[in-house]
């Protein structure tokens, strides 16, 4: 039986705002390898928050995540940092680019922190670039791409280490109708071709349609769960 | 193909990430960087250019006060009326280093009354006679009379001038005396020298102070200056050393406020910098979350922070030599004596210079180091001290 991935186990998140807000409240979760998670949700559910500690971003209040075999309870925050540069991709909302860097370059970022080549760094940014369709913006700086470009590089970047799990929040809820579609689609082939692993946060029906399992929170709990495919569920 | 990524990567792969990184953002942020580097080089600038002003002024001072020194070795005596007056101390201590007798004598002359304090190593002055053997008896207080083996000892003749250190209502300051004449004292039972040679100093008027030289062959002038100062401690006794250090000591006293102007611009530089390096850390949340989120760890944050810091330190601090060094060469080409920077001025303000950029640098390096991710990429508040408490309280309002 395949392990999961990614796992977690009675995950609450207690924010310090007033008399305190609970944005995760004893979320039980399990990401399978080669699964497209979306989780969907009104906004204020703790969606947000919830892929933030699953990607070690924040650490919850009560509860255990395991990526990979690995603890987050038991690491250091560099360890967990160390963790998330070779297991865990980001693409955010507002893609997050570095400013200062082009978009090669942005794509380098996490691969020059695990020490790759120079030439292995080369290679992979091509692929990852061609792969995304943007061989030809290579040198260009974030603010000489489209919202869809900068997103589409953001996607590369998140890949860049293939980790094991890739975590989107509202990927496509900066962009136009025909560049969300576009980064749909980049998802699921990079799901279907690759078996790279997602967990997406969306409002987005169509994009909630293309994943594999679907989780509705509400109040920081998780209310539903649907599966539109067996594959890999 | 991909051009910037091997410009970046060549860097990548031969040393740490955050170098380029580092040198990236001060590239992008060019006029904030420059600002930066010049509030640097401001501080050393006028840190320098102060101590080679307050150098130089000492210096000048100090040239008054080192005039050209006895060829006889001098110890002075702050007040020597009342030494003399109340002089056991010396007396014993006279006995004690083979000197049989310390003789106080006053004598009228045609100036006014002359002072003669003498350590005799033998005989008896009970008759004694001051003869002139040259030049004349006093005719002005700057004029002084010399025993004779004194005078040949120093080679100095009736007429030559010489260079006095006398210390006088806190100051040091140097008195030109000139020789008028000099003396020999004989035993009129006798008729030949009674003190041993060179055992008697100078005796002058009475205006200005005695003086005593223990001028034993052999004996350092500190040795006699220390051994005198042993027995008499309510007497302060001055070398032409110490009087320069004295001197030295006053000026530089007198220089307490240019020295506190200075240590408040390197406060209020301090905070200028602070100030923009946490708006810079403020304008930089986001990427620092980026950063973060990507995988850099704590002490790769913090590392990209100060060495940004370092860079801009190193670059303002050599600036601002360089420009003290400019001024100061400019200086001397009118100036009649010259303004220096001292290796050790140099080394002090780059030290200091350093300290105000790493505690201005410590702040938001220790803020980045504390904030996650979240407060980062979505610009919340950001506590020092990451404990909930800290955060409750939140009367700093974080950042």
């Amino acid at each position: 039986m395949t392990e999961p991935i990614l796992r977690g186990v009675h995950l609450t998140k207690r924010f310090l705002i007033g008399k305190g807000v609970v944005a995760v409240n004893q979320v039980s979760m399990e990401v399978m390898p080669g699964e497209f998670l979306a989780i969907t949700g009104p906004s204020g559910c703790g969606k947000t928050t919830l892929l933030n500690l699953l990607g070690g971003l924040d650490r919850p209040t009560h509860g255990e995540v395991v990526l990979d075999g690995h603890k987050y309870s038991r690491m250091s925050e560099n360890q967990l940092a160390r963790l998330r540069r070779t297991k865990v991709g980001f693409v955010f909302q507002f893609f997050n680019l570095l400013s200062d860097l082009s978009a090669a370059e942005n794509i380098a970022l996490p691969m020059r922190l695990t020490g790759l080549s120079q030439r292995e760094i080369g290679k992979r940014v091509e692929s990852l670039l061609e792969a995304v369709g943007m061989l030809d913006r290579a040198n260009h700086s974030p603010f000489e791409l489209s919202g869809g470009e900068q997103q589409r590089v953001a996607i590369a970047r998140a890949l860049a280490n293939n980790p094991a799990v890739v975590l989107a929040d509202e990927p496509t809820g900066n962009l136009d109708s025909r560049n969300g579609q576009e980064v749909i689609n980049l998802f699921r082939k990079f799901n279907r071709e690759l078996g790279q692993t997602f967990v997406v946060i969306t409002h987005d029906p169509e994009f909630a349609q293309s994943a594999d399992r679907v989780i509705t929170m509400r109040d920081g709990r998780v209310v539903g769960e649907a599966g539109h495919c067996d594959t890999a569920c | 193909m991909i051009q910037h990524v091997k410009t970046v990567g060549a860097a990548a792969a031969s040393g740490p990430l955050v170098l380029p990184l580092a040198l990236r953002h001060i590239r992008r942020n060019l006029s904030r960087s420059l600002f930066l580097v010049v509030g640097i080089g401001l501080l050393v600038y006028v840190y320098l250019l102060s101590g080679s002003y307050m150098g130089r002024a000492t210096g000048l001072a100090l040239k008054d006060v080192a005039a050209p020194p006895l060829p006889a070795d001098m110890v002075f005596l702050k007040n020597a009326g009342n030494f003399i007056s109340g002089s056991k101390a010396l007396k014993a201590w006279a006995e004690v280093n083979s000197f049989e007798e310390l003789y106080i004598w006053e004598t009228e002359t045609s100036v006014g009354q002359v002072r003669t304090a003498a350590l005799v190593t033998d005989g008896s002055m009970l008759r004694q006679r001051m003869t002139l053997a040259a030049g004349q008896w006093f005719s002005d207080a700057k004029q002084v009379l010399l025993p004779a083996g004194l005078a040949q000892a120093a080679g100095l003749g009736v007429g030559d001038s010489f260079h006095l250190l006398r210390y006088s209502s806190g100051r040091a300051v140097a008195t030109e005396l000139t020789v008028i004449g000099l003396y020999q004292i004989s035993d009129l039972l006798l008729n030949g020298p009674i003190l041993a040679p060179g055992a008697l100093g100078l005796q002058g008027p009475t205006q200005g102070n005695t003086i005593i030289s223990d001028v034993r062959a052999g004996r350092s002038v500190s040795t006699a200056a220390r051994k005198t100062a042993n027995y008499l401690e309510a007497d302060r006794v001055i070398t032409q050393e110490a009087a320069r250090e004295y001197a030295a000591r006053l000026i530089s006293g007198s220089f307490s406020t240019t020295r506190q102007a200075v240590f408040l611009t390197f406060i209020l530089g301090g905070l200028g910098i602070l100030n923009i390096k946490l708006l810079a850390f403020l304008q930089r949340k986001r990427k620092m979350g980026i950063l973060k989120a990507v995988g850099l760890d704590n002490v790769e944050m913090v590392s990209l922070l100060l060495l940004e810091g370092l860079i801009l330190f190193l670059v303002g601090a050599t600036v601002g030599a360089t420009a003290a060094a400019i001024t100061v060469e400019v200086l001397n080409r009118t100036a009649a004596e010259p303004y220096a920077i001292s290796a050790f001025q140099l080394v002090l303000a780059i030290v200091l210079a350093m300290l105000v950029f790493l505690m201005a640098a410590w702040l938001p390096a220790r803020l980045c180091q504390k904030a996650t991710v979240d407060q980062l990429l979505h610009n919340r508040r950001v506590y020092v001290n990451p404990n909930p408490s800290c955060a409750q309280c939140g009367r700093c309002g974080g950042f």
